[in-house]
């Protein structure tokens, strides 16, 4: 369904779109114009002349024979109403109508249904068979051409027989003879069969299309709209067809109800999808256009089945007053709301309603002079022309919906884009100041734990008695160490092993050396290791520097050898520190006064912090000293 | 034995006293000068010509490092020592490369100082592991790449890149890495078939070395000025 929100968003679509269909539509227009006075000039053809009156015998079925004069054009059904028959008409042609000599021809317009023509006794042709219901002759028109040779000499009138067959309900009878030259009948034939032909073929080859196009849109889109012009456009074609095909291989009457029930649809549900174009679908008049075409189609189907031709017509004049009744809707959408749709809308049923009236009463009713030519196909052609201006207009409007959809759509990416960047700079920061805060309470932790026992340690001495100079020297240097401790774990290379154990002898160098304690330094190369956190690094020193304190403290040793190696092919990957003294050992039982337990505690509790295996053990047997071993899994960056 | 003649710039009063007393300490010292703030010593410093210059990196009215160049572009025979607080190295390189020659830890005790000093003296240069690991980076950082486009080099810090320094050879970059994996000079010396004071003379031309300052000294004042990008 169009709904009221598209055509508002879109309005410029629907105003590109119209302007082609307007062109076509007066394209259209004017050449109904010029055809209508094409026909009215066949009148006065000068080397012609129409038959005005017949000798007629008529013998309807059912009902007794008369032979009277009647005035052409005659109409079977009217005369005798939902009866077939047999009607001859003798006519007396002046001879002076034809040049002496030349070949002349007779060109008879609904003239049948059936038809044998005689010419001065002579069969010169036949349409159809007498009394087959096979064959509609009076469909279209018919050239008879007449030799010369037929002609009587003698100024005596030519004597025409026509013989016809009618069935009921089928438009028989005998509309118009007109005789005269061949040479000037031949093309005013020629011009009416292709004009007949021609707009029958492409009415239904449009209507066919465009039938087919709605269909195929509404099986994709489900639009009432599609749909309903679909099974329009489509009804409309039997008609169209009927018009120029003389033989149809359906009986009659049932085909007769067949095209009436088709058109009956094609008028009612023309109407439907003008209401449905304008998005104005007051419930009553829906239900009003599907009760009238509810109500024709059956009158069409009695009217065939019952052989009662007013059934039929009451059925037209139902189509006929519903399309009136939707014509305020649109009258209403085209001159209030100022909808160009409607516009065109009203131009085309207005036509179509004009068309109706026409085919109801001149040629259905034969009122007002009666008529042949019925206006409403034509007229009905508009509406396929608007189907295809509202396709082109939804697609050029769904273009631009989907470019201003892409467009939206690319701000919203784009705005979603801003937003995502913004929530991850939130986060970086967050996370950059999680990692201060995290590194802040580490320092602090560790002020307060090395430089702080420390100093505490050192006031404990202090405020003694008698404070050993000694004693508190080693205090004040041991919160140096740690302080400076505290401050390699914050070198921006403390993520480099080889830098931090360097580091770490570049500090004790100085105390080894006035301890007189020779350092043999074997550090291999190690690779760059993941993740060598300051904590680490720290742990790392820590144990590394309880260690030496304790060679240094305890162990009167003169000699101390670092060992470093790299186990990479090991998993996962291993550095292993070795430290060896010369010096007396591990003693048999902890010390009471500072038990060295306490600092071996502490050390095995940083190794565990950091995943590495610590082992302390007698280095020689014999000769003594101690071994530190450290085993420091890795991960590899 | 001619009497060497120190300048000082340092905020810290105490700190000022305490080198004091160890540079009067030593019969070979002189102290000519002492400034509390960097507008004083380059003052002096304009007109009194001086052997060694003892500079602090944080002084309260100009950067320490002003102080390097100013010294090095108006007195290049003097030679200028950072007094350097522990575990600062890493910024020191800086210095160096201002033209600083070597560094003077300043929180040790007063013979610590002393013992420094006559090092330095003897022609000794300190280079701590994470200083040795420091100049192995920005070295192999700088010779790894090919040079830096113009527009690069120009946007970052004026003294770190913008100035490529000298190439280090194979032996220095040797002596870089044993002294960055903790081996002293004497060990340097030993792993390398060379002397001590070889390795000391390797130092000191790698010291040299950074001093871009010596070499580009028309670069820099064009760019402070605005000449050059």
């Amino acid at each position: 369904m169009c709904t009221t929100n598209r055509k508002q968003c879109s309005r410029p679509a629907t105003w590109a779109g119209f302007p082609s269909v307007r062109r076509l539509l007066f394209a259209v227009l004017w050449l109904l114009a010029f055809i209508g006075p094409a026909q009215a000039a066949t009148g006065r053809m000068p080397d012609a002349m129409d038959v005005r009156s017949a000798e007629a015998t008529l013998e309807p079925d059912g009902l007794p024979a008369q032979v009277r004069q009647v005035q052409l054009p005659f109409r079977w059904d009217h005369e005798f109403p939902g009866r077939g028959g047999k009607a001859s008409y003798r006519i007396d042609l002046p001879a002076a109508a034809v040049p002496a000599g030349g070949p002349a021809a007779l060109l008879l317009s609904g003239a049948g249904n059936q038809m044998a023509i005689w010419f001065n006794g002579a069969l010169v042709a036949t349409f159809g068979t007498l009394d087959d219901p096979g064959y509609d002759a009076a469909k279209g028109n018919q050239l008879v051409p007449v030799a010369a040779a037929l002609h009587r000499r003698d100024g005596q009138p030519q004597q025409l027989l026509i013989q016809t067959t009618m069935q009921r309900q089928r438009g028989g009878g005998l509309a118009s003879i007109r005789y005269g030259d061949e040479a000037s009948l031949t093309p005013l034939y020629r011009a009416q069969q292709s004009w007949r032909n021609t707009s029958a073929i492409v009415y239904a080859v449009s209507l066919l299309l465009m039938g087919g196009l709605a269909g195929g849109l509404w099986l994709r889109q489900r639009d009432a709209l599609y749909g309903c012009f679909a099974l329009a456009a489509l009804s409309g074609v039997a008609r169209n067809l009927d018009r120029v095909w003389p033989e149809v291989p359906v009986p009659w009457p049932l085909w007769g109800a067949v095209v009436a029930v088709c058109y009956a649809g094609h008028i009612g549900l023309i109407a439907r999808f003008v209401l449905l174009v304008l998005d104005r679908n007051p419930p009553w008049l829906v239900r009003s256009i599907y009760g009238a075409l509810a109500l024709s189609v059956t009158l069409a189907c009695a009217s065939f089945a019952l052989a009662l031709p007013k059934l039929w017509t009451t059925g037209l004049v139902i189509l006929q007053a519903i399309s009136i009744v939707c014509l305020p809707y649109v009258v209403h959408g085209a001159l209030v709301a100022r909808r160009r749709i409607a516009g065109v809308l009203m131009a085309a049923g207005t036509l179509a309603i004009l068309a109706g009236a026409h085919d109801l009463l001149l040629v259905r009713m034969g009122l007002f002079g009666g008529a042949y030519y019925t206006l409403t196909p034509h007229a009905m052609f508009f509406f396929v022309m608007i189907l295809a201006g509202l396709v082109v207009e939804r697609y050029s409007r769904t273009v631009a919906d989907y470019s201003a959809l892409n467009a939206n759509l690319a701000a919203r990416v784009a705005e979603r884009e801003e937003q995502l960047r913004g929530a991850f700079e939130t986060m970086r920061l967050q996370q950059q100041e999680q990692a201060v805060l995290l590194e802040r309470q580490r320092i602090m932790r560790e002020i307060h734990d090395g430089v702080g026992s420390q100093l505490v340690g050192l006031l404990n001495v202090v405020t003694q008695a008698t404070p050993d100079r000694s004693v508190v020297e080693e205090h004040v240097k041991l919160a140096l160490d740690e302080m400076r401790m505290a401050v390699d774990s914050l070198q921006p290379t403390h993520d480099d092993l080889p830098t931090v154990l360097a580091t770490l002898r570049y500090r004790l160098q100085p105390r080894l050396d006035a301890a007189g304690i020779e350092l043999v330094w074997n550090v291999a190369l190690i690779p760059a290791v993941a993740p060598f956190a300051a904590q680490a690094a720290l742990q790392l020193q820590r144990i590394l520097l309880e260690a030496f304190t304790n060679v240094l403290k305890h162990a009167a040793a003169t000699r101390i050898v670092m060992q470093v190696s790299w186990h990479g092919d090991e998993t996962p990957p291993m550095v292993r520190i070795v430290l060896t003294d010369n010096g007396r050992g591990l003693p048999a039982a902890p010390a009471a006064d500072r038990p060295m337990g306490h600092g071996i505690a502490n050390m095995r509790s940083r190794a565990q912090a950091i995943g590495a295996r610590l082992h302390i053990e007698t280095a020689d047997a014999q000769a003594g000293g101690t071994r530190v071993l450290l085993d420091w899994p890795c991960a590899l960056p | 034995m001619t009497i060497t003649q120190v300048a000082l710039v340092e905020d810290d009063t105490g700190m000022r006293e305490r080198i004091a007393r160890v540079v009067g300490a030593d019969p070979s010292l002189a102290l000519a000068f002492s400034a509390s703030n960097a507008t004083d010593i380059l003052n002096w410093l304009a007109d009194n010509p001086v052997d060694v210059l003892l500079v602090d990196l944080g002084l309260p009215d100009h950067p320490g490092l002003q102080v390097i160049r100013q010294c090095r572009s108006t007195q290049p025979a003097c030679a200028v020592m950072v007094l350097s607080i522990f575990g600062d190295e890493a910024n020191m390189v800086q210095a160096f490369e201002a033209g600083a020659s070597g560094y003077l830890l300043k929180d040790g005790t007063e013979a610590d100082l002393a013992t420094h000093i006559r090092h330095l003296r003897a022609g000794g240069s300190p280079m701590s592991p994470v200083i040795a690991r420091q100049l192995l980076r920005r070295w192999q950082t700088r010779t790894d790449p090919p040079p830096r486009p113009a527009a690069q080099a120009a946007s970052a810090a004026p003294y770190s890149t913008a100035v490529a320094p000298e190439r280090l050879s194979p032996r220095e970059f040797e002596v870089l890495d044993l002294v960055s994996r903790g081996f002293t000079y004497v060990e340097v010396g030993v792993q390398m078939g060379v002397s001590a004071s070889t390795v000391q003379t390797h130092i000191r031309n790698i010291y040299g070395k950074l001093d871009v300052h010596n070499k580009s000294e028309a670069v820099f004042e064009a760019r402070n000025l605005g000449w050059l990008p």
